[in-house]
């Protein structure tokens, strides 16, 4: 069972999420599923995007990114997208859905670089959850593949949410 | 030699960086994660923006995301390793407390380490990520799988 949330513009209105509740931004109202009402094999996805020059000159400017690959031309047939900037991507899987809470770890495995302009699909999976003194942790898994199905980097986030409060 | 533990100390590291994470940072990192899905035109506010929704989560500050000072691990390994780090990457991180707005951080990358994990050869280096104390914020290795640099190590 989820728990009804709503924004005033972008103003976040469920303060108890960190990761996910920040990322909630599209609606007025919306219903929020919960730690318990999320499985583990639960899928999220598929979602295809590009990212834009402009996109990868921003992320450049505020991750202070300066080789000559990330801002403008590589071996690999053009500029590439930060390897980092994908890592976000479980945003538009599952943080508009989900209150995850606060981010324990991450872990990203790079297999090939992705182009600026190239489009690309990323899907997701609940690969585990538990309890740890007292914390809900969720470990969701999510792959970034090229057109042609090639794998490019796998994310693996884990987020916790704290004990309830009595 | 004596090990290296780049979080106790940056003796040996073989990149250090201070740096201060300022609010603008912050808030166009909040807005790259969401505009580039969203096509949002509005300014976003939350706990990583906006300080009154920050102390309403129960941080005195607005909290950085520390997939923002992670990817200056990326840009390091990028430098050092191209396209063995773009093709054998790895990063791996614990988040153990937040960065705030205005926080003064030290980032920390430690020498390579020959690693033979599950029957393969990776170089790894391990991170560290402090706070304004000197306490640690993150910590874990970012490494190469495979490739000369892996062979080499």
């Amino acid at each position: 069972m989820g728990s009804t949330g709503r924004l005033v513009g972008l103003t976040l209105s469920n303060p108890v999420g960190i990761i996910g509740a920040s990322r909630q931004l599209h609606f007025e109202s919306f219903e929020m599923k919960t730690w318990d009402d999320i499985s583990i094999g639960d899928c999220f996805g598929p979602r295809s995007y590009r990212i834009s020059e402009e996109v990868a000159e921003r992320f450049c400017d505020v991750t202070r990114a300066k080789h000559p690959w990330y801002r403008s031309d590589s071996p690999y047939g053009g500029r590439l997208v930060p390897s980092t900037l994908p890592s976000s991507d479980d945003f538009p899987l599952m943080g508009t859905e989900i209150d995850t809470g606060v981010q324990a770890k991450h872990s990203m495995r790079l297999y090939r670089p992705y182009r600026v302009g190239e489009e690309a699909t990323v899907e997701g999976v609940v690969v585990d959850k538990y309890i740890r003194r007292g914390y809900k942790y969720l470990v969701f898994q999510y792959t970034l593949r090229d057109s042609a199905g090639q794998l490019l980097c796998v994310n693996t986030m884990t987020t916790a949410l704290p004990p309830e409060e009595d | 030699m004596a090990e290296v533990d780049v979080t106790k100390s940056a003796d040996g590291a073989v990149w250090v960086e201070k740096t201060t994470l300022r609010q603008a940072e912050l808030t166009e990192f909040a807005q790259q994660i969401t505009y580039r899905h969203a096509d949002l035109e509005c300014p976003i506010r939350n706990h990583h923006t906006d300080v009154e929704l920050a102390q309403a989560a129960g941080f005195p500050k607005p909290v950085a995301e520390p997939l923002h000072y992670l990817a200056y691990f990326d840009n390091v390994m990028l430098g050092l390793y191209e396209k063995n780090w773009l093709e054998h990457g790895e990063l791996q991180a614990t988040i153990l407390g937040p960065a705030f707005a205005g926080d003064s951080i030290e980032l920390r990358l430690g020498p390579a380490e020959k690693v033979e994990q599950d029957g393969s050869l990776e170089v790894r280096h391990r991170l560290a990520v402090l706070g304004v104390e000197g306490d640690l914020l993150t910590v874990g290795y970012v490494s190469v799988h495979r490739g000369e640099h892996a062979e080499a190590a």
